[in-house]
């Protein structure tokens, strides 16, 4: 009856795992636990338990992530690609394909979620209008579209600072050079504007893309 | 040695009887006993102390795949709703395609951040000359001919789609948005569409017939917006 009590014992527990403690078999059949087994003892194995169940099925994948993204110079990602146009353009002897691109990007700096425009030379398109007839005084950019949309000329960001209204302009600060008339503190070409300054701007706070950590020239890379 | 085996073999069959209540101890001189609580003088043995673990389960089945990638912005009105799918995306304007219920295709329609935007170049064409009865337009551009569903064009306050074939029509009126929102022209009259009406008579266009559906049906508050996913 002993016996059939250290049975029941063992098919409850012995297949379980294995520890410091042995199981010993002694000369009159009894089976008793011990550091190790004495000499008389007889090592008394248990058989391995059975084996587990199967792995409950792994998580869902994660959402895909969009994969027309704008890069900096330096690999850094500045976002997804939201709006790609393409233009031909001649090198050399070769036609080659850049685009002209919106990427939604994001730092505290910005306030948020805001857009940057890329020409097809990789470089950030920037716009910023005055009232003052030679760039000088507080800036306005364009803040008609979806999403605030940031403006940059040299290494300054121009970042929309509130709902945009309707005003007047008089000068334009651009990035690239073309009927300019002077040249902005930021290095940008300073022309007449002689409007109307259609849609809503908005007054604008400045960043740098170096703040941001980003270094043009950018581009659009794919699957 | 049989006697033992005999055993272990009833302890198999009747075991699992004691799994929820046994305890295993150990007595002073090693003696192992099952019973309800360990006594006094004898030590709880931890269940596992004996044997080796089973081996480990199958490989559990492979994750369902991941949602695919999505534009990454949408497109939401003042109230946050959301607009529906984005077909096209300019920073200042985009192409939705926009379901409701009480309308009985989903229309891809031009918005942008002030709403709805009217086209003042499209003239819409009826055969009586009071601008009522089954509008009829001219045919999409070979561009919104691609795309499903419909492209909707906005005149006024109504979106129209194109229910049907080309044909000559002879027309007696046709209906237009004043650019700019302006007054109706003096020879015209305005409709309560926010056009205008102008009696023309006897000229005949290759027009299409068109369902018009209001734009308040959709229940849309401008601005409208873009945000991140």
């Amino acid at each position: 009856m002993r016996a059939l009590f250290l049975g029941i014992t063992l098919s409850l527990f012995g297949a379980l795992g294995a520890d410091a403690a042995v199981l010993c078999k002694t000369r009159g059949d009894a089976l008793v636990a011990r550091e190790t087994c004495r000499k008389k003892d007889i090592p008394f194995a248990v058989e391995p338990g059975p084996q587990g169940p199967a792995g409950s099925p792994g998580a869902k994948g994660a959402t895909g992530r969009w994969p027309v993204r704008v890069v900096d110079a330096a690999g850094n990602d500045v976002g997804p690609a939201v709006y790609l146009e393409w233009y031909l353009v001649l090198s050399g002897p070769s036609l080659v394909g850049l685009p002209i691109a919106y990427a939604v990007a994001q730092h505290p700096a910005l306030g948020g979620a805001v857009l940057l425009g890329i020409d097809v030379q990789g470089n950030p398109t920037g716009a910023v209008y005055y009232a003052s007839s030679d760039c000088t005084g507080p800036a306005v950019i364009r803040a008609d579209g979806f999403m605030p949309v940031v403006e940059v000329i040299g290494d300054t960001v121009f970042v929309p600072s509130g709902p945009g209204a309707p005003a007047a302009a008089s000068s334009e600060g651009l990035n690239f050079n073309g009927g300019c008339s002077g040249v902005t503190p930021r290095g940008g070409c300073c022309r007449p504007f002689t409007g109307p300054l259609s849609g809503a701007v908005a007054e604008a706070t400045t960043t740098t893309l170096g703040e941001l950590g980003l270094t043009r020239p950018f581009h659009a890379v794919g699957p | 040695m049989r006697r033992l085996g005999a055993c272990a073999a009833i302890a198999l069959l009747v075991g699992p009887l004691y799994t929820a209540h046994g305890a295993l101890c150990q007595g002073k001189g090693g003696q192992l006993f099952a019973r309800e609580s360990c006594r006094k003088r004898e030590r709880a043995i931890e269940p596992g102390t004996f044997g080796d673990p089973g081996p480990d389960g199958a490989v559990g089945g492979q994750g369902a795949p991941g949602d695919p990638a999505v534009f990454p912005l949408r497109l939401v009105d003042a109230n946050d709703v959301e607009l529906g799918r984005i077909v096209q995306f300019y920073p200042s304007g985009a192409t939705v395609e926009i379901a409701n219920p009480n309308v009985p295709t989903p229309l891809v329609l031009f918005v942008i951040r002030s709403g709805f935007q009217s086209e003042s170049n499209v003239g819409l064409y009826y055969q009586g000359n009071d601008c009522e009865g089954v509008p009829f337009f001219p045919p999409p551009s070979d561009d919104e001919s691609t795309i499903v569903p419909p492209v909707a064009r906005v005149i006024g306050t109504a979106a129209y789609y194109s229910t049907g074939m080309l044909q000559n029509l002879t027309y007696g009126a046709t209906e237009f948005f004043p650019s700019g929102g302006a007054p109706c022209p003096g020879s015209t009259t305005a409709t309560t569409r926010a056009t205008c009406c102008s009696t023309t008579g006897g000229s005949t266009s290759n027009v299409g017939p068109a369902a018009r559906v209001l734009l308040s049906v959709f229940g849309l508050v401008p601005p409208f917006r873009a945000v991140l996913r």
